[in-house]
Formats: C-alpha cells, sequence, structure tokens
C-alpha cells in the first residue's frame, strides 16, 4: 500500500510539471539529488518532517501536517539577474501550487509558510538557489 | 640568479609545456594574445540543506609580464573559443597569476 506522502510528493511533482515552472524534465523528487548546471533550471521536491495526533473520532486516521521543501535551482551568466530568475521561479511555483490547494486531492489543504534565497557564483555561471516550504494537512 | 628570476624563468618553462594561445580583452584597451595555461575542472556548490549542484570552475594561469596590464575584474579571456569575464585574480607574488572565469 502506498504511503499518502508519496501520493502528495508525486501530485506535487505533476502539478510543477504541468504547469511548466521549468523545462520538462526538470522536476524530480530526489532529496539526495546531484545536478550538473547544465541541467538547470529544476525543481526538486522532498519531504522534510511531519507531525500527528490521534484522530478525535475513535479509530479514524490521524491528522498529519506535513511540511513540504520545494528547492528551485537556477543559473545565470551575470550575477545580477539571480534574484530576478529566482523570484519569476518563486511565482511561477507559487501560482501553481495555489491553484491545487488540495494537491489534486491528496491533502485537505496546502499553505506556503516560508521561502528562503541562496546565491553563489563559484562557478563558470552563477548559480540562485530557492527553498519554498509548504505545509500540508491530510488525514491518514 | 635571483630567485624572481629562477620563477620567471619557472613560469616561461610552464607555459611553454602545458600553455596554449588565448586572447585577453581589457574592459580598456585593445586584445592581446597570450598564452596561458587553462583547467576546468568541475566542483560541488553545496548547500547546508539543499542538494549539490555540479558546476565548471574554469581557472587559467598566466605570468603576468606577458600582459600589458594586469587582468582585473571586467576583462575578458577567449579560451578554446569560448569567451569568459575575469571574476577573481589572484596574484602568486612570484610573478604568476590565477584568473578565475566565468561564462559571458
Amino acid at each position: 500500500m502506498t504511503h499518502q506522502r508519496k501520493n502528495i510528493r508525486d501530485a506535487i511533482v505533476q502539478i510543477l510539471a504541468t504547469a511548466g515552472v521549468v523545462p520538462s524534465g526538470h522536476v524530480f523528487s530526489n532529496r539526495l539529488l546531484v545536478v550538473n548546471e547544465e541541467l538547470l533550471p529544476v525543481v526538486n521536491v522532498y519531504m522534510v518532517e511531519e507531525s500527528s495526533r490521534p484522530s478525535e473520532i475513535g479509530d479514524g486516521p490521524m491528522r498529519r501536517t506535513l511540511t513540504v521543501q520545494l528547492q528551485g535551482v537556477v543559473k545565470s551568466t551575470d550575477e545580477a539577474s539571480v534574484d530576478d530568475a529566482l523570484d519569476e521561479l518563486a511565482e511561477k511555483i507559487e501560482q501553481a501550487l495555489a491553484a491545487a490547494p488540495t494537491l489534486s486531492d491528496t491533502v485537505e489543504l496546502s499553505t506556503l509558510t516560508g521561502t528562503s534565497m541562496e546565491g553563489d557564483a563559484t562557478g563558470d555561471v552563477a548559480v540562485g538557489r530557492l527553498a519554498l516550504t509548504y505545509k500540508a494537512d491530510y488525514f491518514a | 640568479m635571483s630567485f624572481e628570476s629562477l620563477a620567471g624563468m619557472t613560469l616561461d618553462a610552464c607555459q611553454a609545456a602545458f600553455g596554449e594561445n588565448v586572447t585577453f580583452t581589457p574592459a580598456v584597451g585593445s586584445p592581446v594574445q597570450a598564452s596561458g595555461i587553462f583547467s576546468g575542472i568541475s566542483t560541488e556548490i553545496d548547500s547546508a540543506t539543499g542538494f549539490p549542484v555540479q558546476v565548471k570552475k574554469p581557472v587559467l594561469g598566466i605570468k603576468l609580464a606577458d600582459f600589458p596590464q594586469a587582468p582585473k575584474q571586467g576583462d575578458r579571456f577567449t579560451v578554446r573559443s569560448v569567451t569568459y569575464k575575469v571574476l577573481r585574480v589572484d596574484e602568486d607574488g612570484e610573478g604568476g597569476a590565477q584568473i578565475a572565469l566565468a561564462k559571458v
């Protein structure tokens, strides 16, 4: 039996791929991912943690709150444009997930709870990294 | 023979053995042809919480005396038909320098 977390993860990947937030084949779900800069931009979806509490109706399903991280990585030959590229990617991801708050009916509700950004210019291209944190409530 | 002279001869020998023709285009001034030792190794950009990204880290080793002016940020090099901008210049204090490059 498939854990609901996998269904949620797969749903997010499908939503982002369908919305075309990055080129086809550039949305991953692999917490051990290593990518070459030639593949950028990419988005990687993985679960961070989950809290749960017993059902309030006897043997019913537990209420769970899942923390999901969506990491987007972009590149640019112009360091000054990395922030613009990150904001553009963030907007695409946020719009795609805002249009599907139940993540294809896998959760009750998903909400963006935080965003962080960083950049690195030690290589031959400037790389920007974006981390969007979502909370998703579901019963299972 | 002074240490500087010996270091210069060593740099000349290295450039003769491993150097290749590069074009140096300063931000101000005309392009010049010179020799440089190019290295395009890969490195991983790691994040405390994110996944690693592999990038190339091109570096050009040069003898400063071969250039009309010391390269600096804003200048460009063309190596193997690829144009790079100068990210950083690390002088070794012995007449040589390692130039960190990034694609334009």
